[in-house]
């Protein structure tokens, strides 16, 4: 193990443009098999007849008037390619308007799975590094418009090759001088494209600390949470004049790119319009003209089309760049796949039993990634199967670390968890959390119904809801949830839910202290799960917890007494150490730090007590 | 057409704030428009008809001359517009709506954050602001451009034969009303399908948030989650699937006159003339057929501008709605000058229930604070106790009865100087990502007042804390925008929230909750501090921990919206009565 703690690395996955657009487009595959193959087909038949409609047919008729062919002959030709076309409109939109959108959910649909299957693995560490997590964040958030650019990028691929392809043979049959005009700008713009793409990464990457600020500003303007502060308070202005100052930085970067990202698009236009277009027309009528080796209608098909297969050449250099920013994205996404969580199923060979009886914490070291200080340092525990556990200590001490160590969610950097003997790496990693019933301070609630948020899990029987109720019981929350609208089967918030309810910060609490109740769990970890309750609520709820500790083993972690006095073992951490370990009573003898951080406690309630010294 | 009328408004706003974005984007169209049409068709025209009359090569240069020199001098302007001033510009407005969006934001009733459909639409507000206006001004010099070309072609195309403007016109009618039933059909699809996509919004949050992260790796829950969304996708589908057809027809009848009718039809008409009847010349054929298609590429950016307008005109409707909506002070009561200092607080039978709840929050409350005296409000959770501090400090109004201050009712105060009279740290309060003096202090600030901020850090006891960094009180909080920004504890934070009451000269604190998420020692500490803040001024307090609450000149017990018991600690303790009772509770162990 290394002994700077766990990093958080995702296996560099070679990022290169062909193999990863080739991935995204394998998976878009697996999620619409018909999709690429109907996109390709339509752009096709689109570009041809884009070809015909553009030019063939306009040749059609100006050859046919030039040889004399009769009137209502012509019509004829052009009616039937008409007739062909309407076809191909009809099914053309079928595909956009019926095809494409059930499509375009199933490919989002399939890239989520993806993505949220990955997510159940990974390890929790990865949510601070914020490496991983951004771009954890790109992956989910790229995966509908990615697949959307990636489509597109592929239609204007397929197109403009097309576009090329056949008009420059018209435009070559005609004179193949005029290919010449029409090639140059692919070198020439090939610089300027290049130019312009290094000053517009460097103005992107230069706004960019300014957009998140601002984007910051506008989330606090409109969340809920910073509302009352924002009404009593004069932080408002504070944040106008930081939006001020962001929107003069922006105006700043605009003044110094601004004139040479203009000089490049000028050249541009130059590039296209004077050499291609006019240069193009010169030859046209020159050799209309002067040499007669062009005829007058062939000079026509020149001047309107020379600009079309310019542009489509242009064009392609674009798109190659597409791709590769398509490219790049998709890299994050597979680096994202790629990653191997440290906690997994490597060793494990068993699950934990019934009747599981010991959990050991042995000579337990751990450093978060990144810190200098380690977090927990040579940590020794015992809990017992029917032990009531206290871990009490200062903010900052490591209980809840330690807590996160004993629930897997870290790999220590040296020393051992060992369940009934055995490393609790042997464990199935899954199995070996479900032994835990826990009620951590930042728990959540989510917008599902009451039942759901209690048992947090899908096929739910009559027995599960019987301790759903149950639970509710001894939190004292039965009545309040019987009398909501659908009862246990309402659902929390107004988010999915017209009727949902809208329940108050302490019965919140007790809702999610109810699961504890309601689970079945050997083991319980309680983490300051009463802050927000009054003090009758707060007893009558522990006392709960305490008499369902019955047969299984409870952590209490807090900094609040009460739970320590009936505690069978107290651990008083300080420092990420283990200061004192013992009952109540005998801490208090030894008059250490147990004793002092007592004392404090019980100064606030006697009379005066914040009078003294201190 | 009200929606003409909608996005006129509109613009009227980004006339006020950027008139000249608005002018140069429509003379960039005017110019480009120009340009376009000049050089595609004119031109050709020109030169064909001079092919066909024999002019010599020499003149012919003449004329290509004339179109290099208004290409070479015109792009000049072209370019700048592009990326100097249109950018300048964008970052303009862009600050100007927003601006006008955070004025206003405050001033709206807290109510609505509690609504989730004005919410939704005030978010939605908020986003799309500057890009709809932007998109508006843009869209006029699209307008103007193609206005231009449009004009400039069917002008040309009338001088060939009228008979072509005429059918063109049919066509574009035609293409627009179809446009037009293809928005509104976009339109009702995205309405019909916005709700599902917000859950889809949020079942995808729980997932990439860190906040659910420890539910989500230690239970099942993921699978009440995918089935979830797995349920919200299919109905989407459905939405789709129905509007879906209704797409086809438009769309197909769309193309059909736009692409086959048009282009087709109107060059074997142009045939006609020029083989059969002989009626147009080979520069008017080359002229007018060269345009056909341009003319259709022109109309349909035209008409994707229309559909924008139609899709615009709602947001207008709301964007209006909002910036016009009333300030909270009821305009008919006059503003009454705050008395300096000696305020004195009265509840008057008040009674509160939140808007659009049946159940009654507050009962019949009625008490008094006295200029300096120290009060606790105590009570069992869903008593009421936040709901109390929120109605005092007017974020919500009395369903029932009155609140006085100094004898008149507070609705007779201006809110800002009202609530300048309160210094309130609430239970959720937040720190921000800027400077630890700006977190202080709360408001803009000055040079001077570095003293200010650094004595009220001290008397918090964290003064020291903020001075092992190396810019002091000028280090930004969080590590939001500064990797090496100040992350602090629940306790430490918590210091940070109190100095927030030490640094502003309120005549009236109140607390909500201080110190639940302390730790005992913290606890001591930040007890001391309270007193020390509290000392000349009045004191509201509400905690759970009684210990704090106990040396306040009266205890509020609150008990299902109604004040149960009132009296300083030891004549609770001598009534022994609910607060007897708690007290007792909450020492047994202790004591």
């Amino acid at each position: 193990m290394e002994s700077s703690g766990e990093r958080a690395e995702a296996r560099r996955v070679k990022t290169n443009a062909i193999t990863n657009n080739i991935f995204w487009m394998r998976h878009i595959f697996c999620a619409s098999k018909a999709r690429i193959f109907l996109n390709i087909l339509m752009t096709i038949i689109q570009a041809v007849f884009n070809f015909i409609f553009d030019v063939y047919i306009f040749l059609i008729v100006l050859d046919g008037w030039q040889n004399g062919d009769g009137f209502w002959n012509i019509c004829r030709k052009v009616g039937l390619i008409c007739l062909a076309q309407i076809v191909f409109l009809a099914a053309r939109n079928w595909y956009e308007s019926c095809y494409v959108p059930q499509s375009n959910l199933r490919i989002s649909q399939y890239m989520r799975k993806l993505v949220s299957g990955k997510m159940k693995e990974i390890d929790l560490l990865c949510y601070d590094a914020p490496e991983f997590y951004d771009g954890y964040i790109r992956a989910m958030n790229e995966v509908e418009g990615r697949s959307d650019a990636f489509l597109a990028s592929m239609n204007s691929f397929v197109n403009n090759l097309f576009a090329i392809f056949s008009t420059s043979f018209v435009i070559f049959t005609i004179d193949p001088a005029f290919l010449a005009i029409a090639l140059i700008p692919l070198f020439v713009s090939f610089f300027i494209g290049k130019a312009q793409g290094k000053t517009r990464f460097a103005c992107r990457m230069e706004t960019q600390a300014n957009e998140r600020e601002e984007a910051y500003i506008r989330r606090i303007f409109y969340s809920k949470e910073y509302a009352e502060e924002m009404r009593t308070t004069g932080i408002a202005r504070v944040l106008i004049r930081h939006f001020g100052d962001i929107m003069e930085g922006f105006q700043r970067i605009v003044r110094k790119h601004g004139i040479r990202m203009a000089f490049y698009e000028y050249l541009d236009y130059m590039l296209m319009d004077v050499v291609v277009y006019l240069g193009g027309i010169v030859l046209a009528i020159y050799k209309a003209v002067v040499t007669r080796t062009v005829a007058v209608s062939g000079a026509l098909v020149v001047a309107n089309t020379i600009s079309s297969v310019s542009w489509s050449i242009r064009s392609f250099s674009d798109i190659l760049v597409e791709f590769q920013e398509h490219a790049m994205y998709i890299g994050t996404f597979m680096e994202f796949l790629a990653y191997e969580p440290r906690i997994n199923d490597d060793r494990a060979r068993l699950s934990p039993q019934e009747g599981s009886r010991l959990l050991t914490v042995r000579n337990l070291f751990y450093t978060y990634p990144g810190n200098a200080a380690p977090a927990l340092k040579d940590i020794c525990m015992d809990i017992q199967r029917g032990q009531k556990i206290a871990i009490l200590g200062p903010n900052g001490s490591g209980k809840s670390t330690l807590v996160k160590l004993i629930m897997r969610y870290y790999e220590p950097d040296s020393g051992a968890i060992a369940l009934d003997g055995r490393e609790i790496c042997e464990y199935f990693v899954r199995d070996y959390r479900r032994m835990f019933g826990t009620v951590f301070q930042d728990y959540r609630l989510f917008a599902f119904s009451v039942l759901e948020n209690l048992l947090l899990k899908d096929h739910i029987d009559g027995e599960d809801r019987r301790r759903a109720l149950h639970a509710l019981d001894l939190t004292e929350l039965r009545d309040r949830i019987e009398a909501l609208e659908s009862g246990i089967d309402t659902g929390l918030s107004k988010e999915f839910d017209e009727d949902g309810a809208v329940l108050s910060g302490g019965e919140m609490q007790r809702l999610a202290v109810s699961r504890l109740f309601a689970g079945e769990c050997p083991y319980l970890i309680v983490d300051e799960p009463t802050s927000a309750l009054d003090p009758l609520a707060e007893y009558k709820v522990f006392r709960n917890i305490l008499d369902y500790c019955e047969g299984r083993a409870v952590i209490f972690i807090s900094h609040r007494l009460s739970s320590a006095v009936l505690a069978d073992r107290i651990y008083y951490m300080e420092d990420g150490e283990v200061a004192e370990v013992g009952t109540h009573d005998a801490l208090l003898a030894l008059n250490g730090k147990y004793a002092a951080f007592w004392d404090k406690q019980v100064r606030l309630y006697k009379e005066g007590g914040h009078d003294e010294e201190h | 057409m009200k929606s003409i009328r909608n996005n006129w408004k509109l613009l009227r706003y980004a006339l006020r704030h950027t008139p000249r974005f608005v002018l140069l984007a429509m003379l960039d169209g005017l110019f480009l428009g120009f340009l376009n049409s000049y050089a595609t068709v004119v031109f050709l025209k020109i030169i064909f008809d001079q092919i066909e009359a024999g002019v010599p090569f020499k003149e012919l240069m003449g004329s290509v001359a004339w179109l290099l020199g208004l290409f070479v001098a015109g792009y000049v302007f072209h370019v700048l517009q592009m990326h100097l001033f249109e950018q300048r510009f964008k970052y303009k407005l862009h600050a100007a709506v927003q601006g006008d969006l955070f004025e206003k934001l405050p001033k709206v009733e807290i109510a609505c954050y509690d609504d989730p459909s004005y919410y939704d639409s005030f978010i939605w507000i908020m986003n799309e602001a500057d890009a709809q206006i932007y998109s508006l001004v843009k869209d006029m010099g699209t307008i103007v451009n193609r206005m231009v070309s449009v004009g400039t072609i069917a002008v040309l195309l009338s001088a060939v034969d009228w008979t072509i403007a005429a059918c063109i016109l049919v066509s574009v009618a035609l293409c627009l009303f179809l446009k037009y039933l293809q928005t509104e059909t976009e339109y009702g699809c995205e309405k019909a399908i916005r709700s599902e996509k917000r859950k889809e919004r949020y079942l995808n949050n729980l997932y990439i948030s860190k906040d659910y992260a420890k539910e989500i790796h230690a239970t099942d829950v993921s699978a009440i989650i995918d089935r979830e969304l797995d349920g919200v996708i299919a109905r989407e589908k459905h939405i789709l699937r129905e509007s879906g057809r209704k797409r086809f027809w438009i769309h197909l009848g769309f193309d059909l006159f736009s692409t086959t009718f048009f282009n087709v039809g109107i060059l074997l008409i142009l045939l006609y003339k020029i083989q059969v009847s002989k009626s147009i010349s080979l520069g008017g054929f080359a002229a007018a057929a060269g345009s056909c298609w341009r003319l259709f590429w022109q109309f349909g950016s035209f008409a994707d501008v229309a559909g924008r307008m139609q899709k615009r005109d709602l947001y207008s409707r709301r964007f209006q709605e909002f910036m016009a909506k009333d300030i909270g002070q009821p305009a008919a009561m006059p503003s009454r000058e705050m008395p300096q200092g000696n305020l004195q607080l009265s509840f008057c039978h008040v009674s509160f229930r939140y808007p659009g709840s049946e159940r009654w929050v507050l009962r019949d409350i009625s008490f008094r604070i006295d200029p300096r005296e120290k009060i606790a409000i105590v009570g069992y959770n869903g008593a009421g106790k936040t709901t109390l501090v929120r109605l005092i400090m007017r974020l919500y109004e009395p369903t029932e009865g009155q609140i006085l201050l100094n004898g008149h009712d507070v609705r007779e105060y201006d809110m800002d100087a009202y609530r300048a009279a309160f210094s309130t740290i609430f239970q959720n309060f937040r720190l921000y990502a800027f400077s630890v003096a700006e977190n202080v202090l709360m408001r803009d600030h000055e040079a001077g007042e570095e003293g200010e901020v650094r004595r009220a850090l001290e008397k918090c006891g964290i003064l020291d804390k903020i001075d092992s960094y190396p810019n002091g009180i000028h280090t930004r909080m969080t590590k939001e925008f500064d990797k090496d920004g100040i992350e602090l504890s629940g306790g430490q934070q918590q210091k940070i929230a109190l100095a927030r009451a030490f640094a502003r000269e309120s005549d009236i604190v109140i607390l909500d909750e201080p110190t639940s998420a302390l730790d005992p020692m913290s606890e001591y500490e930040m007890c001391r501090s309270m007193l020390e803040l509290c000392a000349r001024r009045a004191c509201v307090v509400i905690s759970h921990r009684l210990a704090i609450t106990k040396d306040v000149d009266r205890i509020l017990f609150l008990e299902k919206g109604r004040i149960a018991e009132t009296g300083s600690h030891e004549e609770l303790l001598k009534e022994n009565g609910r607060y007897a009772e708690m007290w007792k509770v909450q020492t047994k162990d202790i004591l």
